[in-house]
């Protein structure tokens, strides 16, 4: 938890995850480069800068898709909440291998000419209004604009600065950004590519995608279908001290119900840094903690302790005899609501 | 056309620039009160502050002029929003999975060239 910005909050989860990543891109790259090369000599028809130039956006698009699998897994499985937390540096690095891909696009097939290299490639081909022959660079280019803007805007100053809601609507633009890399990929390399392995991933991780989402979607219909203004969260003997139980309060809410001492307080599950999940975090000192960066609040109110200012809104509670329910109608960030009070035999368990 | 969209973006980025120069090193401190006292930050700014230095400029003048007195609904991200997202992104993929599939030529493989006949009375006009 921190009053100033900082270039980069690295814990040591994140070091751990952002290592493995560059590991495996590093071997991707190398190990593509080195079997295309073995192929790429001088009676076959592709160059070694094609095979670089084929590393660099395969691997990008294979990032990319990802990216988009750890949300619906993470959904459909919590055992998969982990990658979900270090996504951010993934995907700046997925933008970074993206740019070196049209980097090497440009250095091969538009250098040397007297012509600007950006306008050789928005003229190389301008047939937009057919599909065989369309000119699918102009897809990459989208989904790479897309994708500087995502990697440009993703320190957590843009966060405070744009408001969550506004952040979050412009990094929606991801899906947008993988809707057009498929399209890129499939009207591009695919229609020239022999090499069956390549139209089996690519097919597969975009359908995968797809389906994944399509789940996620499925299950979260399900989950909403029965709605009421109160919900029962959890009998009063299930709730641990310190820690929480998270619950749906809406299509597309869910509130961390903590349990300190005898006591029950509900708040946002949301945090107010980087939306990060506060019912997986714990209280400390009195204050829930996010598991992500530790910002804290206070469970009564949903304010951050002194000196800080970051708010989150807070449910009301009741008890129905031993169940407690929620009010899935939530109150504005940082107001007061007294805690629910556990008759000692329920909370003894 | 195409020199003029590119002349267009070198323009806009050049302005981002100029714009970046002076978000980073006067307006930043005066609309993030965690900004200020702290700078290496904001180097990894840059990029952001030049792609959509016109949002920046204008959210730069809301937040010195208007001060917005009400807090946002931050406990609301828009997911229903998303759903809508992740329902295109349903549909597109295999959209354009099926096109690229559909489009493919498939040229039959070590067939023997065929003469072809040019077309009747252009012989003699097609030669130099």
């Amino acid at each position: 938890m921190s009053v100033k910005f900082v270039p980069v909050q690295w814990t040591a989860n994140k070091w751990i995850y952002d290592a493995a990543l560059l590991v495996a891109v590093i071997a991707y790259i190398f190990v593509f480069v080195r079997v295309g090369n073995v192929a790429a000599d001088v009676t076959r028809p592709v160059d070694g800068a094609v095979v670089r130039m084929r590393a660099f956006g395969s691997c990008a698009f294979f990032m990319l898709s990802f990216i988009l699998a750890i949300g619906p897994l993470a959904r459909l499985d919590k055992r998969f909440l982990p990658l979900l937390y270090n996504r951010r540096h993934f995907g700046v690095m997925t933008a970074v291998v993206a740019t070196t891909h049209a980097m090497h696009v440009m250095g091969w097939y538009y250098a040397f000419s007297p012509t600007n290299p950006l306008v050789a490639l928005l003229v190389s081909n301008t047939a937009y209004g057919q599909l065989l022959g369309f000119p699918f660079e102009a897809l990459g280019i989208a989904a790479l604009a897309i994708l500087a803007v995502l990697a440009a805007t993703s320190h957590d100053f843009w966060l405070s600065f744009m408001t969550p809601p506004v952040w979050k609507g412009l990094h929606l633009g991801i899906y947008v950004a993988y809707a057009c890399v498929v399209a890129h990929v499939g009207l591009g390399y695919f229609q020239d590519a022999e090499n069956p392995a390549f139209a089996v991933l690519y097919a597969g991780s975009a359908m995968t995608i797809a389906g994944l989402h399509l789940a996620a979607h499925l299950l979260k219909r399900e989950r909403a279908a029965s709605s009421d203004r109160w919900v029962a969260v959890a009998p009063a003997r299930a709730f641990s001290d310190g820690r929480a139980v998270i619950v749906r309060v809406g299509a597309a809410e869910r509130a961390a119900v903590f349990r300190i001492g005898n006591t029950l307080s509900a708040v946002s599950n949301a945090c107010a840094h980087q939306n990060g999940p506060l019912g997986e975090g714990r209280v400390v000192d009195g204050c829930i903690t996010c598991p992500w960066h530790g910002f804290q609040y206070r469970p009564q109110d949903g304010c951050a302790p002194e000196p800080f200012t970051e708010k989150i809104a807070t449910y009301n509670l009741k008890l129905d005899g031993e169940t407690v329910l929620i009010d899935t109608v939530a109150n504005p960030p940082g107001t007061a609501v007294p805690p629910l009070s556990l008759p000692a035999e329920r909370a003894a368990a | 056309m195409a020199a003029l969209i590119v002349g267009a973006l070198t323009v806009y980025a050049a302005a981002g620039v100029f714009n970046a120069c002076a978000f980073l090193t006067v307006g930043i401190g005066r609309v993030s009160p965690a900004a200020r006292g702290s700078y290496v930050f904001r180097a990894l700014l840059i990029p952001g502050c030049i792609l959509l230095w016109p949002y920046v400029l204008i959210r730069w003048l809301v937040l010195e002029t208007l001060r917005e007195g009400s807090p946002l609904p931050s406990h609301q991200p828009p997911l229903r929003v998303q759903q809508g997202f992740a329902l295109l992104l349903i549909l597109a993929v295999p959209a354009a999975l099926a096109t690229a599939v559909l489009i493919r030529q498939q040229p039959p493989m070590n067939a023997e060239p065929v003469q072809v006949a040019p077309p009747a009375g252009a012989g003699a006009s097609a030669a130099p």
